[in-house]
């Protein structure tokens, strides 16, 4: 199975990932990554940051960027509405 | 004791709250509001879908609003790039 | 009416009528009735009797630091409160009644005469608490895994599966008393979060909730929204495909 490095870059700069995964391809890593994304996503929105400024750099096991996944990417936010006079 | 509904707004859609809590301060209400909010942000993130158009309105008893917030005041949100 | 504590641990061990009369006595001595948020056991006390609950709904639970009360588990009929008296010396959490519940209530050396008589009551016991264990661990795997709608349609597919081997889930339906606010308590949400993830469920028509009563539409439904697996219960019996006991739960399962 195809090796695959998860590099995050944030706000807080950038976490490379030493070991890996192992996945089964590259569309598989992409969805982890998201997953990944997300999951960060969610936990900082608990203390009330939605930073969508990072990204994650997925490598294959060569080391070579083959994927960039930019966090504003990885969800869809819906804006403000703004309601009539009450 | 003193209850307090806490209504979610969507454009045209409410959700309202069947029970009201019972809340002692004006900072309380401030806070339980901000966690819901973010509590709501948060599951919505792992979905990938966030709605920052929602917005809590506070009700005391007589169906005066006390708070309200909008969800993209509950969070501070950043976009642009990080550099390189 | 029939005791719930047997129909629990039925799912485990086969007792001869002579045993399951046993079981029967043990509960039918003495009980005691606790009203809604009344503590059926404080954090901090020393145990000398165990609670068996018969009727009812109590849950287990722990104070936070501002006040908060995290709710760690519900105990339904046929559970027992508080095994650990026999290992450790006070409660390290509370239980509290939700609704108005009834309890057996045992002396610990009632039933440690009991397990020297009943070496299948033994086993049936420790498995009781090793399940219990891991419906806590259920909890803790929520946080950072599981999202709001996997939260709610976890606990509500666990109760059901729960209510069913006591008998006490006709149609799908189980009681259910909570408010919105408790059931926040009890998966780490707020109460407004609740509310939409309830709707949310009730539109993708896989509960009714009217009154007390939640009735489960589409249980495979639920199963799916939950990604439940149900090796955490030990059900032995019901994996097996044993005859009898196991019918209750089978389909869940």
């Amino acid at each position: 199975m195809p090796h695959f490095f998860f590099d995050l870059h944030n706000g807080l700069g950038l976490v490379s990932n030493e070991e890996g995964r192992e996945l089964p391809d590259l569309e598989t890593a992409r969805r982890e990554a998201i997953k990944g994304i997300r999951s960060i996503i969610s936990a900082e929105v608990e203390k009330g940051e939605l930073d969508l400024t990072g990204r994650l750099v997925v490598r294959d096991g060569d080391g070579a960027e083959t994927l960039v996944i930019p966090f504003h990417e990885s969800l869809t936010i819906v804006g403000r509405w703004t309601a009539p006079a009450a | 004791m003193t209850l307090y509904y806490f209504h979610l707004r969507d454009g045209e859609d409410i959700l309202l709250d069947p029970e009201g809590r019972d809340l002692g301060s004006m900072e309380a209400i401030r806070e339980a509001t901000l966690r819901e909010a973010r509590s709501i942000i948060s599951s919505d993130s792992l979905e990938g879908k966030v709605k920052l158009s929602y917005r809590l309105d506070v009700e005391d008893e007589s169906g005066k609003v006390v708070h309200r917030l909008q969800f993209e005041d509950a969070v501070s949100l950043q976009r642009g790039r990080v550099p390189e | 009416m029939r005791n719930p504590l047997r129909l629990k641990l039925e799912q485990y061990a086969g007792f001869e009528e002579r045993e399951g009369r046993r079981l029967d006595e043990l509960v039918a001595q003495r009980t005691q009735v606790f009203a809604p948020k009344q503590d059926i056991l404080t954090e901090g006390e020393k145990v000398k009797e165990i609670h068996i609950v018969l009727s009812g709904l109590a849950a287990r639970y722990k104070l936070l630091d501002e006040g908060e009360r995290q709710i760690m588990a519900f105990l339904i009929p046929g559970d027992i409160c508080d095994l650990e008296v026999f290992v450790l010396e006070e409660m390290d959490h509370g239980i509290s009644a939700m609704t108005e519940t009834v309890c057996a209530v045992v002396p610990a050396e009632t039933i440690k005469g009991l397990l020297t008589e009943m070496s299948c009551l033994t086993q049936a016991l420790w498995w009781s608490t090793m399940t219990d264990s891991a419906v806590l661990r259920e909890r803790i795997i929520d946080h950072g895994r599981r999202d709001a709608r996997e939260r709610i349609a976890h606990l509500f597919y666990e109760l059901l599966v729960r209510y069913r081997i006591i008998d006490e889930a006709k149609d799908n339906s189980i009681p259910f008393p909570l408010t919105q606010e408790e059931l926040a308590d009890s998966t780490g949400l707020t109460p407004v979060h609740v509310n939409r993830t309830l709707k949310q469920l009730r539109e993708d028509r896989l509960i009714e909730l009217k009154g007390r009563v939640l009735k489960v539409l589409d249980p495979q439904g639920l199963r799916r929204a939950a990604r439940f697996n149900p090796n955490y219960l030990h059900l032995r019996k019901a994996e097996e495909g044993l005859r009898g006991e196991a019918d209750r739960v089978k389909d869940l399962v």
